[in-house]
């Protein structure tokens, strides 16, 4: 019924920024704040830059099997077992993301917004907009995510962007007073909010158009996000003040509720943050339940994929209301962390060596 | 034990013949009552052309005589010296045309020298000396010869043989070309398609002086043999939309389409969805820019709305004045459009989630104006929001069928009421009158309104708004 | 899989039931059943009070004291028409008295049909003896729990602080919305104290500051912000400034963005001479010679001369100016001088100066952060030049 889905490279920018701009932005700062104080937007900088690598990476990897996806060349590279196992443990990450993605923001939704409405109902309304989304195949789910990033996140820009408002420059001194290690250490929490792009350009490349400009849009998506997190970090920690920042659980919405432009209709920040922040974080966790979807669909050699949303997004809800509490939310999505991070960072870089060695006999 | 089987199974067959002669005559039996139900209904194939003027008459009276329109006049050919008849609608042709250039030489004695030799043509005799017609054919089947007599042609029946002349004749009585009412403009042409398939195609072929721009005729309608154009520019239109179109008219199994919407609902992909993929046009300039970019257009017999397709969702927010304006301008003016669709949408669901659930968003003042005007409603929002577009629907309606001396007059007692009387009764509170008459301004503007195709969409996006104040929660 | 015209049924009912859970029915509260709570005040229960037969105002707590008063205001609704009637006051009052800020709130919400909504609180106000004792839990609590902004503006009376919200005005309007809207003066007039808002405050709290809140004063349905309350990092108020402390201060803190000044005119100083300040540089500096510190301030003022009581002088003059411009500088120089020694002799750096050591001189802040306020500020000398 669907055509081969013909991905443009602007499409593929899309796709890399929404998969990493959802939830974590709410608490990037502060979890970058932690480590690094008043230079945590420079931590920033230096997760971004540490993430080019990793994109750097998957397209290289991918550009050696260029028909073919990530669960494909794995089995490949590794022998069907080993690669079948990768694939499984790829598919986990691409689950759990959403799941701690979806807990977190409804939490800061219930705190902020719906205080009464049960955790349930929140999280089921947003699943069913993701299982209706994703059933169609990937070219609807471009679609979305493509109508939303012209609509939706282009407001949420301007939205970010007023925060600039209220800022104080004393917020942001001293600069590098405890030298440069702070700093980049503070890289290493700020990978949650990064990571999305290896698994688009892992899972997808097949579709691409013009393989030759991948790596261009891709780096630009990085680059794109990178400045995008700084500039929300550093409104965070110009409005709050470091010692706030690191305080509170959601930093980035007590700031924008304390910003007020005062004769203006708009005037308060906050609600139209929120009202912007749904659909952003809608369109992106329904890439990533799209990208688990199609990871297991290539892995089963399924043909239709409709089953396998229903039962993942009925997992997903399991999952978010059974993470009885903050503690263990807090404590899984560190270590989903170390875990994307080891994925970025060691087992695309081993698998990008293997490859290579590979080609090169 | 071979023989047995061989018995049962020789058994088995005879009685499924059987059984299949039963069934044959039962069929057959049926067909006969069904005929008999249905005798009165005439078909004209069963009917032969005969050799016989007299028969000829019969079978004509027999098909067509219960009509008081039905006129047949018999009289002698001179040149042929024989009897003959012409037969037609009256009200349907051109009476002149048959009394001057018909009868009159039919029953004139031929010029000497001119007479039918024995060796000439009948047909090429007739056609070449006598009937100083335009259009003229031969025709040896009596259901077509009927179909052309109903489409306002006369026939000419001749005494001893067994085929007809056909004369083209037709005159009908049409409406004027006017200016296009739904869709009025400012700077555009004042023309507007009318219920004539002729006159319509006319009104593009003036427009575009191409032979690439092809009609094509499909016939729909098993009752009414409804002519319908399908209309393209050969080489610009994708061949696959042109075979999709004309497959899907050809499908249409159907008594009689009595408009152009019908046909659009039966060859939409999406019958479920109230959006439209075909749009309906009553401008030839619009229909002649659609035709250069590629759209194939359909043309009904007595339909002045023109059907174009493929469409997509921006076509429904163009009309044919943003090309007669500065680009700056006109670019402007559709986006007002875009962004009314969207207040459309949007406005009375933002309002209800707004006041109802995040009072934070509105500046301090404005959320305890609300709440001041808002004293005393027996109503949540939500119904308010829901009673008001019901009530402005209603209204709507009543406006929209009316003849146009009471039409204003609804729409006087409808504000009254609306605007004025439910606030000061407490019963709706005034900003969510002004919210509901910003959004149905706003749903009008998506384009220009009035028919039902565009409707559509604004219904759509009206009631699309009434639920969405959920999902801004 | 499931026939016709089931199956439609009930994917139709699954639909419904699923876009009814989108509709997050739970939270809905019409707007005019909304309490917008506009103000709070905070007082110490008066004792004795007269109290009613069931003591209405008491809230009820399994322990703790009846400590606090704390009273809410909100607007009064009414229909447009009625408006032109006045005579009716334009808020409601609501009183609660108890210890937990949190059994307070729930308390006297329930009193009433509409829920608080603390989206919209304008201002906060304590009374005197509240700050005193230190305001720091009940700042934290309004920060946090009800979901005030933190643009709230926090003030400081001395009398009690509901007959703020309680007293009538002189203009028609709700008090705390009279009070926000002056607070937009407040860097036209130097003497206006800074204007605290919840979220420095919190900010100043945790980052161990001392801060400032400004006074209030309500007499006659007038209303004046004067002087300012000093906190120290532990939120409790160890000190008033007065009005020239309050603009001297401005001065070393660089929010001296206006405003008008009078000196004796140097000619005759009977008279007066009015000097109006347009616009300001300032440059506030610490240095670190060693173990010793100290902080220069220089700032240069730019203005005019907007009024000069003694008539037919030559306003031009350049030696006349001089004089004023010199007269000037030196009462900008004692102002900001006496606002710095008053607050060393409070012991609370409300200047902000303790986190200008830190932005300049982070390794020796990590040396006196922990002792800045009680023994390291109060000996900081300071040197100000002032130019006009």
């Amino acid at each position: 019924m669907n055509p081969f889905p013909r991905i443009s490279q602007w499409q593929l920018l899309t796709l890399c920024f929404i998969a990493a701009f959802g939830d974590s932005m709410a608490t990037l700062p502060r979890s970058v704040g932690e480590i690094a104080k008043e230079d945590m937007w420079l931590s920033v900088i230096f997760g971004g830059v540490l993430f080019l690598f990793t994109v750097w990476t998957a397209i290289t990897l991918a550009s050696y099997y260029p028909n073919s996806t990530c669960i494909e060349y794995h089995q490949i590279l590794l022998g069907p077992l080993l690669g079948q196992i990768l694939n499984a443990v790829m598919i986990v990450l691409l689950l759990l993301v959403p799941i701690l993605s979806i807990r977190s923001f409804v939490v800061a939704l219930k705190i902020y917004l719906l205080d009464v409405t049960p955790t349930f109902v929140i999280v089921l309304s947003l699943l069913t907009f993701i299982t209706y989304s994703a059933q169609y195949g990937l070219l609807p789910v471009i679609r979305v995510l493509q109508f939303t990033f012209m609509s939706i996140h282009s407001f949420f820009f301007i939205v970010v962007l007023l925060g600039l408002f209220s800022i104080k420059a004393s917020h942001f001194q001293p600069f590098l007073a405890q030298g440069i290690m702070p700093v980049l250490k503070g890289a290493i929490p700020s990978w949650y909010s990064y990571t999305g792009p290896e698994f688009v350009v892992c899972l997808l490349y097949p579709f691409f158009i013009q393989k030759n400009k991948v790596l261009t849009y891709g780096f630009v998506s990085v680059l794109v996000l990178t400045a995008v997190y700084t500039l929300i970090t550093g409104i965070v920690q110009g409005i709050l003040g470091v010692a706030e920042t690191t305080r509170m659980l959601v930093p980035t919405i007590i700031a924008y509720r304390g910003v007020e432009i005062p004769d203006t209709f708009i005037e308060r920040l906050d609600g139209y943050f929120f009202s912007m922040w749904i659909p952003v974080l809608m369109v992106c966790m329904l890439l990533w339940v799209y990208l688990a979807v199609f990871g297991i669909k290539q892995m089963a050699r399924l043909e239709y994929s409709r089953p396998v949303v229903i039962l993942v997004c009925s997992l997903i809800l399991y999952f978010v209301v059974a993470i009885p509490n903050l503690q263990t939310a807090s404590t899984i999505s560190e270590w989903a962390n170390y875990a994307l991070l080891a994925w970025g960072m060691g087992v695309l870089p081993l698998l990008l060596a293997l490859a290579w060695w590979k080609h090169r006999r | 034990m071979n023989t047995d089987n061989k018995k049962t199974i020789v058994e088995r067959i005879r009685s499924l013949k059987s059984l299949i002669q039963h069934a044959r005559v039962i069929e057959d039996d049926t067909q006969v009552v069904a005929r008999s139900l249905a005798e009165q209904y005439v078909f004209p194939e069963v009917y032969q052309l005969e050799a016989s003027l007299a028969k000829n008459m019969q079978h004509m009276k027999d098909i067509l005589s219960d009509s008081y329109d039905f006129h047949f006049r018999e009289f002698l050919i001179a040149s042929l010296n024989r009897q003959g008849a012409v037969v037609f609608i009256e009200g349907m042709t051109n009476l002149e045309l048959i009394n001057m250039q018909v009868i009159e030489k039919l029953m004139l004695p031929p010029v000497p020298g001119m007479e039918l030799s024995p060796q000439d043509e009948m047909f090429s005799y007739l056609k070449d000396t006598v009937l100083s017609v335009a259009s003229i054919s031969k025709l040896d089947v009596m259901d077509e010869a009927v179909k052309r007599l109903l489409s306002g042609d006369t026939l000419l029946f001749v005494d001893g043989i067994n085929w007809l002349i056909v004369i083209e004749s037709r005159k009908m009585e049409a409406r004027a070309i006017s200016e296009p009412e739904t869709e009025t403009n400012v700077r555009g042409p004042r023309e507007g398609f009318v219920e004539t398939l002729q006159t319509n195609i006319t009104l593009l072929r003036r427009r575009i002086k191409n032979p690439n721009l092809i009609t094509k005729k499909v016939v729909i309608g098993v009752r009414s043999e409804t002519d319908v154009a399908v209309v393209y520019f050969r080489g610009i239109a994708d061949a696959k939309v042109i075979h999709a179109v004309e497959q899907r008219l050809k499908k249409i199994a159907i008594d009689i389409p009595t408009g152009i919407g019908m046909l659009q609902g039966m060859m939409e992909d999406h019958p479920y969805s109230p959006f439209p993929t075909m749009l309906a046009t009553e401008r030839p300039d619009k229909v002649v820019s659609s035709l250069a970019e590629g759209k194939v257009a359909v043309i009904m017999d007595g339909a002045p709305f023109v059907l174009l397709a493929p469409t997509t969702l921006s076509d429904f927010f163009q009309t044919s004045d943003d090309y007669n304006e500065k680009w700056a301008i006109s670019s402007i003016n559709r986006l007002t459009r875009h962004v009314s669709s969207l207040f459309a949408i949007a406005t009375p669901a933002i309002f209800v989630a707004i006041t109802t659930y995040h009072p934070g968003m509105l500046p301090m003042l404005l959320a305890v104006n609300i709440a001041n005007t808002r004293i005393g409603i027996p109503f949540p929002a939500f119904l308010e929001a829901i009673v008001m577009i019901i009530l402005l629907e209603v209204l709507q309606e009543a406006g929209l069928r009316l003849p146009k001396s009471i039409g204003p007059a609804v729409s006087i007692v409808g504000g009254l009421v609306i605007g004025e009387a439910t606030v000061r009764a407490g019963l709706v509170s005034a900003p969510m009158v002004i919210v509901i008459a910003f959004t149905a301004i706003a749903s009008f503007n998506i384009a220009n309104y009035g028919h039902d195709i565009r409707s559509d969409i604004r219904y759509v996006w009206r009631y699309a708004g009434v639920y969405v104040p959920d999902r801004s929660s | 899989m499931l026939k016709g015209r089931v199956r439609t049924v009930l994917s139709l009912g699954v639909l419904v039931c699923l876009t009814l859970a989108m509709t997050g029915c739970w939270d809905r509260k019409e707007i005019e059943n909304r309490g917008f709570v506009l103000g709070v005040a905070i007082d110490h229960v008066t004792t004795p009070e007269p109290k009613g037969q069931y003591d209405l105002p008491h809230v009820t707590q399994e322990f703790g004291e009846r400590k606090y008063r704390v009273t809410f205001e909100l607007p009064r609704f009414r229909k447009g028409e009625e408006k032109g009637t006045s005579g009716t006051e334009s808020h409601y009052i609501f009183n609660g008295e108890g210890e937990s800020m949190f059994q307070i709130v729930r308390s006297v919400s329930a009193k009433t049909y509409f829920s608080f909504f603390f989206e919209d609180t304008q201002v906060l106000i304590f009374s005197e003896e509240v700050a005193k004792e230190g305001i720091r839990e009940i700042l934290d609590y309004f920060l946090r729990n009800p979901g005030m902004r933190r643009k709230v503006k926090v003030f400081v009376t001395p009398g009690r602080a509901e007959e703020i919200l309680n007293g009538k005005l002189t203009v028609e309007e709700v008090n705390s919305i009279f009070i926000a809207r002056i607070t937009q003066n407040a860097d036209a007039i130097p003497r206006f104290a800074v204007i605290s808002t919840l979220g420095d405050a919190a900010e100043a709290i945790q980052g161990n500051h001392s801060f400032v809140i400004s006074k209030i004063v309500m007499e006659n349905g007038d209303v004046k912000l004067t002087s300012a309350a000093l906190l120290d990092t532990q939120g409790k108020m160890v000190g008033s400034l007065d009005e020239r402390e309050v603009a001297g201060g401005k001065i070393i803190r660089q929010k001296l963005k206006g405003g008008a000044f009078s000196i004796p005119n140097p000619a005759n100083p009977e008279k007066l001479a009015v000097f109006e300040v347009v616009e300001g540089k300032f440059s506030v500096n610490s240095h670190i010679d060693g173990d010793r510190l100290w902080f220069t301030v220089e700032a240069e003022l730019a203005g005019n001369l907007g009024e000069n009581t003694e008539t037919g002088q030559k306003a031009l003059d350049p030696d006349f100016l001089a004089a004023v411009e010199k007269n000037m500088a030196a009462e900008f120089t004692a102002m900001a001088l006496d606002a710095y020694y008053k607050q060393q002799a409070l012991k609370a750096d409300a200047l902000d100066l303790g986190s200008l050591v830190h932005r300049q001189y982070p390794k020796y802040w990590e040396i006196v952060k922990d002792r800045w306020d009680e023994e390291v500020f109060p000996t900081v000398p300071m040197e100000v030049h002032i130019k006009m």
